[in-house]
């Protein structure tokens, strides 16, 4: 079970309903590229540093472009990635031509049932930062 | 050059105010499952597809544990994975009336409010500009073969007259 740290704020915006009212935010933690996985990666799989960093660029690029040419792909504890798209509307089937109607594509992430119960079990901790005294 | 086919589809829903005109939804090939994925990287890489499965499938399992525990995740030319929630609002008053000891000029307010107020915790994706611009360089191809009516059927042979 995972621990993520949560800050408490005052919503400051004067036209919003909510205004003056106290909310968490997420207070995220040094965020990690792949290059840092890859030592954990090495050191549980006995695999050289070098060779893991390797594949895990090749596997990136290798999704970046399967996703491209419209092959959903199943990602191993995370869920479903595939492309969707934005369309105009036209009024006869004639007059369509995904060149000019689709005005944006864009990456979706579907979490499966694994990480879902992961991201439900989460404990949040109340963090609260300490106001800056001028010095 | 990468390509995407795009199926035509026409909107049904007559509450819209796009009713009855047509669109296009990317039509999605066969699902990657992590046995072809592993298959093209080690083709494509000359490593050994065991060792592109171990790697695969420890890198995923390493993310989901980071992102779990509040680190958002940076994937180089493919974008940022974090978690992220909503929470509902209490106001000072509705703290005063649940707190009756909680002085709110003399205390931090902060010290009264509950992580019972988070909700609907949930994974994003935002994909990085290197993503955007391979996304942008895209080329679409319509399928409207959904729509194409079949020719009319022949009807059965005629067989040999008795």
């Amino acid at each position: 079970m995972g621990t993520m740290r949560a800050c408490p704020y005052q919503n400051n915006n004067a036209f919003s309903k909510a205004y003056s009212k106290w909310f968490f935010r997420p207070f995220y933690e040094v965020p990690l590229n792949v290059d840092d996985l890859a030592e954990h990666i090495a050191k549980d799989s006995k695999l050289e540093r070098s060779k893991v960093s390797t594949i895990t660029s090749a596997i990136m690029k290798q999704m970046g472009e399967l996703l491209c040419n419209g092959h959903p792909i199943r990602v191993p504890h995370l869920g479903l990635m595939k492309l969707g798209a934005t369309s105009k509307g036209v009024e006869t089937l004639k007059e369509y031509n995904a060149g000019t109607e689709i005005t944006d594509l864009y990456v979706l992430l579907t979490p499966n049932k694994e990480i879902k119960n992961a991201i439900r079990g989460i404990k949040f901790m109340k963090y609260i930062k300490q106001k800056k005294t001028p010095v | 050059m990468s390509q995407t086919t795009i199926s035509v589809y026409q909107n049904n829903n007559a509450f819209s105010k796009g009713y009855h005109k047509f669109y296009g939804r990317v039509k999605h090939s066969t699902v990657v499952d992590e046995k072809t994925l592993c298959m093209h990287v080690a083709k494509d890489s000359g490593i050994e597809e065991s060792d592109v499965a171990t790697v695969y499938d420890a890198l995923f399992k390493q993310i989901e544990e980071q992102l779990c525990n509040g680190h958002p995740i940076k994937v180089d030319c493919f974008g940022t994975l974090k978690v992220s929630f909503s929470s509902t609002g209490v106001s000072a008053a509705e703290v005063k009336e649940k707190f009756p000891k909680f002085n709110p000029e003399t205390e931090d307010i902060r010290k009264y409010l509950s992580v019972r107020q988070i909700k609907n915790a949930r994974l994003l994706f935002q994909p990085c500009a290197d993503v955007k611009t391979l996304l942008r360089s895209v080329k679409f191809m319509t399928d409207k073969s959904e729509w194409e009516t079949p020719s009319p059927d022949p009807g059965p042979e005629p067989g040999p007259e008795p």
